[in-house]
């Protein structure tokens, strides 16, 4: 899946420690929990929006600890 | 001034306290948020610390906004959350305990402690500091037992309690075992326990919200509670 801000896949973050994470922006964010729910991943998604001079909101999904970061990277990779 | 006006001025303090820890959490998360937006976008850098040497790049920065505003920002603030509440329990108490001494006339004092101090005030004030330092070592279902023993407010309810303990645990895990969870925690959070022993504490941002309203809402039954206690007649 293309992130429409960046135009670039998206790009599931994380680090030692700490779980995943993924910056989606609000107009792609039902259709990037179709996938993960399809997918049983549990998260949340941030209730914070974020916006810079004006231009389209987003927003950030956290992952549970239990989940894999790049089993999400996958997901979001095979997906349309 | 009356234990009204103290009650009042003390929950105003705590909820301006709250609500500051939480603009500094909300602030600094959006201008991580920024940062990493910029990085994303094409904002290229190479930036030297003068006191130590480390240079770091637009990716190295991207990828310790994760580590500040997710890990160690929502973590620290939320130690501060709790310690914030902590405060308000044993100030709240140090003034109900100063106006009502005669609950604590059972407590034994030494008399060298009577003849140093200045005044009746200071012995006071010096019996209800032993007291709640007795108090502070107690889990805090025990802090609320004592506070519904002295002052009989009828609050905060059940569940409050247990959600307020198991934060309470997450926070000693945090600060004393380096976020990893051991059986203290387990013991201390009962069926509000969130991890089972050998897991790293998680303070995830619903969970971050869902403690700084319950404390905010904890502070203010209280504060309300009591000061509703003193002005009817």
């Amino acid at each position: 899946m293309i992130d429409v801000m960046t135009q670039r896949p998206f790009d599931v973050r994380y680090g030692e420690g700490i779980a995943g994470s993924l910056r989606v922006p609000v107009d792609q964010l039902d259709e990037i929990q179709r996938v993960l729910d399809q997918n049983g991943f549990r998260y949340w998604v941030s209730e914070y929006r974020y916006s810079m001079k004006g231009g389209p909101e987003w927003t950030r999904i956290e992952f549970s600890h239990s989940v894999d970061p790049k089993a999400v990277q996958s997901a979001l990779d095979q997906a349309n | 001034m009356k234990l009204v006006d103290e009650i009042r001025d003390l929950h105003l303090e705590t909820c301006n306290d709250l609500r500051r820890v939480h603009d500094h959490f909300s602030d600094s998360t959006y201008a991580w948020e920024i940062v990493e937006t910029t990085i994303v976008a094409g904002l290229t850098l190479l930036r030297k610390n003068a006191v130590t040497g480390t240079t770091i790049s637009e990716q190295e920065l991207a990828g310790l906004s994760k580590e500040f505003a997710i890990k160690q920002l929502r973590e620290s603030t939320f130690q501060q959350f709790i310690s914030i509440f902590e405060n308000f329990y044993f100030d709240f108490l140090r003034l109900w305990l100063k106006a009502y001494p005669q609950s604590l006339a059972r407590k034994s004092l030494s008399f060298q402690s009577v003849l140093d101090a200045a005044d009746r005030d200071e012995i006071i004030h010096s019996v209800v500091n032993k007291e709640l330092n007795e108090v502070m070592y107690e889990r805090p279902a025990g802090w609320f037992v004592y506070l519904e023993e002295r002052a009989k407010l009828g609050c905060p309810s059940i569940q409050a309690i247990e959600r307020i303990a198991e934060a309470k645990a997450a926070r000693d895990v945090l600060v004393h075992n380096r976020g990893l969870v051991g059986t203290a925690y387990v013991a201390k959070s009962g069926s509000q326990a969130r991890h089972v022993a050998g897991e790293r504490v998680d303070i995830p941002e619903p969970y971050h919200q869902e403690i700084w309203e319950l404390l905010l809402s904890v502070v203010s039954e209280i504060a309300d509670a009591a000061i509703l206690k003193l002005i009817t007649p």
